[in-house]
């Protein structure tokens, strides 16, 4: 089933591809370190976003945040970006469940790239011995000490995870920035590969 | 001449070598003989036989051999791809070289660009006979600075100074300037150039980038074609580049930690493919040796009932069935490695091994060859002269003996005991 990138079905399908892929298991038995890939806004999410179900998708993503959490955008550009959209990042008064995401989305149309540059999604992903044990947002200054971190924008993740390219060629291409132990990183290729391939597998809307 | 593979080739691969060393024997070696007795200016015209036998290879696609299927290219076992080598090696050492860096620019880019630069370059490349690749390394001031610099101490690399052609960003475009030097192979008949740079205001060579520039480019000019010693059926050429602007998607590997293990890996490429280049130019040599040796009496006698002869056919055949061995092997871990898996970390120190024995074998032999041919070895009338030429030409061409033992030696001592591939080399430069 094809679902939307970025969302929460998207999280929770890869969780179910890489836990239950032998193959993985098998190349990735040795693999100890946590991944924060951040995705930065950019033009083409902007456009993306008008759309009502990719926008919701990016907000069912905002919603896995545990509230107390939320306080961690205070002054950043998500928050920006929200507060554009007429959302504000309140426990108290939002249901990020209960949001006209049609409304919102026509909001979106307003948005310029400037008024929210800087805004980003984090995902943190912690692969161990072959399996991926966790997989969630991380608020801004959240997992800063994962082992490695991959950074890009909106469009170029979608390359990524829509199989249009492969993590290597845009990282050689200087597409996404890899940061960490690159020497781990290459003695342990194939599963990185393996994890890619199965991140590309996902139909995606 | 029919010989005993070791490897016991299937019938698909039997097929393979047959049709490949008909195609040596009948078009290769027959215009390669052609060219190399032609002055520089010549073997670069339009209806040069150079053009015509690059069209029948680019026809019977072994262009595509290196890009994986999925990407276009034509789906090859490493053995396969050692066969067509060594069969083309056999028929000529240029044509063969020739082959080997048209395949570079658009390969890399197959493997490591993005789409935009596949369907403006791969495709066309993959699809037509008149796009034609070269490979721009060497330098007036670097010869084969950048085959070694990556593991050399930084002090060292300093003192080699700064990159003869430099890239620097301009919005979303690259500027190139510069100038590689005169032994840049097939450049003066290349339509594009996968071209190693360094980035303008970086420390040195190292701090590069490698990006495919098209030589119809405004800015680029291309040199005489130079007249040499051999290896003259692959005209070799500089290029000049003067504030040459080429899109972004057109680097394909940018600067930083990746630039250097592509530098690595290429070479480890590249190395397995001049290695079976090379035993290729060996057992011609050895058979045109063996073929003369039964025939020409001396003494009352065949040659060959001499035994200093025998001494030293056998040492020939010695060679040429280790370097075999040796560079399949290593062609066939470097690339599962880098072609099937993907992973890219082949080993330096076995490919570099590859091509640095294959390249001393095939010059130690063709020179025992001329040595059976006494002074008909000397004159024009036997090609074993032009053998011996190639393969004098094959101690510096893509990097000298010297410079490779060196680099390779550096691995051996840094690596040995690892079962993989060490990138401790890369991150030292990117610490300093």
């Amino acid at each position: 089933m094809a679902v939307v990138f970025p969302s929460k079905e998207w999280m929770d399908e890869l969780l179910k591809k890489v836990n239950s892929d032998e193959q993985y298991r098998k190349v990735a038995a040795n693999w100890e370190g946590d991944f924060l890939c951040t995705v930065t806004l950019d033009s083409e999410a902007l456009k993306d976003f008008q759309n009502p179900e990719k926008l919701a998708g990016f907000i069912s993503m905002l919603a896995t945040i545990p509230k107390e959490k939320w306080a961690s955008f205070k002054g950043r550009a998500e928050e920006r970006l929200l507060s554009k959209l007429g959302i504000e990042l309140d426990p108290k008064k939002v249901d990020l469940a209960k949001l006209n995401v049609n409304e919102l989305a026509k909001k979106m149309a307003g948005v310029k790239l400037e008024e929210v540059q800087g805004a980003s999604i984090n995902l943190w992903m912690d692969f161990w011995h072959g399996q991926l044990r966790n997989l969630e947002v991380a608020v801004p200054g959240e997992k800063g000490n994962a082992r490695f971190k991959l950074i890009g924008p909106y469009s170029v993740y979608k390359q990524l995870v829509g199989g249009k390219a492969d993590a290597i060629t845009l990282i050689v291409g200087g597409k996404l920035k890899l940061q960490g132990d690159m020497g781990y990183m290459m003695r342990n290729m194939a599963a990185v590969r393996r994890f890619t391939e199965l991140m590309a597998s996902i139909p995606i809307k | 001449m029919n010989f005993l593979d070791l490897e016991e080739l299937s019938e698909e691969e039997k097929l393979l070598k047959n049709e490949v060393h008909r195609f040596a024997q009948e078009v290769v070696r027959p215009a390669s003989i052609e060219l190399d007795r032609m002055p520089a200016e010549d073997r670069i015209k339009p209806d040069s036989p150079f053009f015509k036998v690059m069209k029948q290879m680019k026809k019977l696609g072994y262009h595509k051999i290196m890009v994986p299927p999925q990407k276009g290219g034509i789906a090859m076992t490493p053995l396969q791809r050692c066969i067509i080598f060594e069969e083309l090696g056999w028929g000529s050492l240029g044509f063969a070289t020739a082959l080997g860096v048209d395949m570079i620019p658009f390969t890399a880019a197959a493997l490591f660009g993005g789409d935009q630069v596949y369907q403006d370059l791969v495709v066309p490349w993959l699809e037509r006979d008149d796009y034609h690749g070269c490979w721009g390394v060497t330098e007036p001031e670097h010869g084969s600075d950048y085959l070694i610099a990556i593991r050399e101490e930084k002090e060292t690399v300093e003192r080699m100074g700064r990159g003869n052609v430099l890239a620097e960003k301009d919005g979303d475009e690259w500027v190139i300037t510069g100038q590689k030097s005169a032994w840049v192979s097939s450049a003066p008949v290349a339509t594009h150039c996968g071209l190693h740079a360094q980035v303008k205001g970086e420390k040195s060579i190292v701090n590069g980038l490698f990006c495919i520039v098209p030589l119809n480019s405004k800015g680029v000019r291309k040199g005489k074609p130079a007249e040499m010693l051999g290896m003259r059926d692959d005209p070799q050429g500089e290029l000049f580049f003067d504030c040459v602007r080429i899109p972004e998607h057109y680097v394909i590997v940018a600067p930083g930690f990746f630039y250097g293990v592509f530098c690595d890996q290429l070479l480890c490429l590249t190395s397995c493919g001049v290695g079976a280049f090379s035993v290729g130019l060996a057992r011609a040599a050895f058979e045109e040796a063996l073929k003369y040796a039964r025939e020409r009496i001396q003494g009352g006698v065949p040659l060959v009932k001499h035994k200093n002869i025998k001494l030293k056919l056998y040492e020939m055949f010695e060679k040429v069935e280790t370097a075999r061995t040796y560079v399949r092997k290593a062609t066939e871990y470097t690339h599962r490695k880098i072609l099937e898996l993907g992973t890219n970390d082949a080993s330096p120190r076995h490919a570099r091994a590859a091509q640095i024995y294959a390249k001393k074998i095939a010059f130690e032999v063709a020179n025992d060859a001329l040595q059976i041919f006494g002074a008909y070895g000397l004159s024009k009338e036997f090609i074993i002269e032009k053998f011996f030429r190639d393969a004098r030409a094959l101690q510096i061409e893509d990097g000298t003996v010297e410079v490779l033992s060196l680099e390779a030696g550096e691995d051996v001592i840094e690596n040995y005991e690892k079962d993989y591939y060490d990138v401790g080399h890369i991150n030292r430069w990117l610490e300093t």
